[in-house]
């Protein structure tokens, strides 16, 4: 097992590789400029001058070169110096011996990690909540709707499915805040990134905004698991072992609790693990619906104003999800279907 | 496809045999059985009716602006209305229908023939196997969401010089889409081949000397395409929600274009004033992907053999 991984994420190097370079090469087709958005009383040789600071006008695979070295080499030291506190660059003279540059958002100029990890914590409250409340209500779905195939019990469940499944984030999102926003007025039409929780108001004032994106975020999520936890029950419900379980006398409960479910489980963790990046993309939607200032909305301004370094970042950081979760995927796999063996 | 009748049996084990039924003929049996993708092929059918053939009947220009009608409620001129700038919106929902209709159709088509010969290509030749899959697994790890929306921004103002406003966005949301959203047709397609490469009926063709396309295009091509529709049900779906997402971010179609994204990303702003200006294309989004859904489900229980019976 432990050669498995290894040799996956030996292999994922390349692909990452490949995929940095497919991503910077499509972004330097983009006809964005820098200084685009500077006064037009800047002249002309002082934003060229700029566009030379910045590097703009290097070639493509030196300005490859060094973003790589920014985001494995550099970024990481710095990101652990805000965590230690320990200084691995020489801060006392910053005129003549300057610490490495980061990789720089073109709007803020700030540094782009620096940003991201200003936003996350928004992105992953609503995500993670989301992600686990839909799959504690889709694995009962699941197994009830599998369990009472072709009766009403099924029909019912498998049509909500289906619509949660049909109808995209942002047409429910809207139709939430129509009900329960203009309509009701019981909760805030949009999320206030500038609430604190500092007391017991504000802690309620912080679930009423979450609880909106959360919720269409777990229908959703609900939905796609619940089809493939019915599907993957179904596929295990008429198997022979189920009937030699029967045959022993064990009960019902203990029948399809203990036998099926664990067995049609595995399909469905591995699942689990797989669509993590996938709800990344959905938070992109979410987040321009209720207006909450996480990664996704990060991506989508960074995008409008063409700021090439940091949709490259974002971009990338989201291809680094897919591929390491595609290999917890696998390696969750292979850790409780005994039947598969990486060596 | 035709019925398949021996015809040199004799009337007598013609009648013995009773009705022979095509692979075809029969999943069109099981398909009609299946309440929801019957009702889905309908509501569909008369989606399709509402865009393509509504705007010879209803002939309100979609971009044409009343402006001594703004912001009107549903009314005998103007079924659902008139928005900010007093476009029709019925006119507008017919319009929007045509682009997503289209572009989902388009865009399935484009990552079915991608994924189905890279597929067919992987799972036939040995030689290709390993490669095209490596490439399949590249693809799979590319953000897709984030791509879309970075290349419509970035090449929008580029395409529409060179083709026009209207062509030059449908050609790049309809490659892009259809480009990044191919491989698990491959992967399917893939799978389905090898088993079915090892039949005893391939042995047979290559034994009395088939020459190796038409083993590919007679025994092969037909025996996948029981997956390759059922995917192509799930791709509709997905690129019609894909580019409704693109319109509601801003990003899809330019302003001057209704699609239904874009009317729900515009009357967002005037739902205490008209909810129905958003609930008009929301409906109509999510009824189409439900139904092509239902029409997905429906195929795929129709050519399991497995379903068959219950």
């Amino acid at each position: 097992m432990v050669r498995f991984i290894i040799r996956r994420l030996l292999v994922a190097i390349p692909t990452l590789l490949a995929i940095s370079l497919a991503i910077f090469l499509v972004l330097d087709l983009a006809p964005g400029d820098p200084t685009g958005n500077l006064p037009l009383t800047v002249p002309p040789e002082v934003r060229e001058a700029m566009r030379e600071a910045m590097g703009v006008n290097e070639p493509i695979m030196v300005k490859y070169g060094l973003w790589l070295r920014q985001f494995f080499f550099i970024e990481p030291q710095y990101i652990f110096e805000d965590i230690t506190g320990v200084e691995i660059f020489d801060y006392s003279d910053k005129v003549n011996n300057p610490p490495p540059i980061r990789i720089l958002s073109w709007q803020s100029r700030a540094p782009v990690f620096d940003t991201i990890i200003e936003r996350l914590p928004q992105t992953l409250w609503v995500l993670g909540l989301s992600y686990i409340f839909g799959a504690l209500v889709a694995i009962p779905l699941g197994i009830i709707t599998a369990y009472n195939q072709y009766t009403w019990i099924d029909n019912v469940g498998s049509f909500f499915a289906l619509i949660g499944y049909s109808v995209p984030t942002f047409v429910l999102g809207v139709l939430f805040i129509y009900v329960f926003a203009v309509w009701g007025g019981w909760l805030p039409t949009f999320y206030d990134p500038l609430l604190e929780v500092t007391s017991w108001e504000t802690f309620v004032l912080q679930i009423k905004q979450i609880i909106m994106p959360v919720t269409v975020l777990t229908f959703f999520n609900a939905a796609v698991i619940s089809r493939f936890m019915r599907s993957s029950m179904l596929d295990n419900l008429n198997l022979d072992y189920v009937r030699t379980a029967r045959s022993k006398g064990l009960t019902e409960w203990g029948v399809v609790m203990v036998h099926v479910v664990r067995n049609s489980l595995i399909p469905v963790v591995t699942l689990l693990a797989l669509q993590i990046p996938g709800i990344f993309g959905g938070a992109i939607i979410t987040e321009q619906i209720f207006k909450i200032n996480g990664i996704g909305q990060l991506l989508i301004t960074a995008i409008q104003n063409g700021d090439i370094p940091a949709v490259q970042t974002i971009t990338f950081i989201f291809a680094i999800l897919i591929v390491l979760f595609n290999i917890v995927a696998d390696v969750l796999y292979g850790i409780l279907d005994p039947r598969i063996r990486y060596d | 496809m035709a019925a398949v009748t021996p015809a040199s049996l004799s009337a007598q084990e013609q009648e013995d045999l009773g009705e022979v039924r095509t692979l075809w003929q029969d999943v069109w049996i099981q398909f009609r059985k299946h309440k929801g993708a019957m009702a889905g092929l309908t509501i569909l059918t008369l989606l399709i009716l509402f865009s393509f053939v509504g705007p010879f009947l209803y002939t309100v220009d979609p971009q044409y602006s009343d402006l001594t009608a703004l912001n009107q409620e549903s009314s005998l001129d103007h079924f659902f209305g008139t928005d900010a700038i007093g476009r029709d919106l019925f006119a507008m929902m017919m319009a929007g229908g045509r682009i997503s209709l289209m572009v989902g159709f388009t865009a399935m088509a484009i990552s079915i023939v991608f994924g189905t010969t890279i597929g067919i290509l992987a799972g036939y030749f040995p030689v290709l196997d390993g490669p095209l899959m490596r490439i399949t697994d590249m693809f799979f790890a590319l953000p897709i969401l984030p791509l879309l929306l970075v290349v419509t921004l970035l090449f929008r103002d580029t395409l529409r010089t060179i083709m026009g406003p209207e062509l030059g966005i449908f050609v790049m949301i309809v490659t892009v889409m259809g480009l990044l959203s191919w491989m698990s047709t491959a992967r399917v397609v893939r799978g389905e081949v090898l088993s079915v490469k090892q039949a005893e009926f391939v042995t047979a063709a290559i034994s009395i000397g088939t020459k190796r396309r038409r083993i590919l295009t007679r025994h092969i091509f037909p025996n996948v395409l029981g997956p390759v529709m059922v995917a192509s049900a799930v791709g509709v779906a997905n690129a019609i929600i894909t580019e409704s997402a693109l319109s509601f971010l801003g990003l899809g179609f330019p302003s001057d274009f209704p699609t239904w994204g874009r009317l729900i990303f515009e009357g967002r702003d005037y739902m205490r004033l008209a909810p129905m200006r958003v609930f008009w294309p929301g409906i109509a989004i999510s009824l189409t992907v439900l139904s092509v859904n239902f029409i997905g489900d429906g195929l795929r229980d129709a050519l399991d053999p497995r379903l068959r019976g219950k």
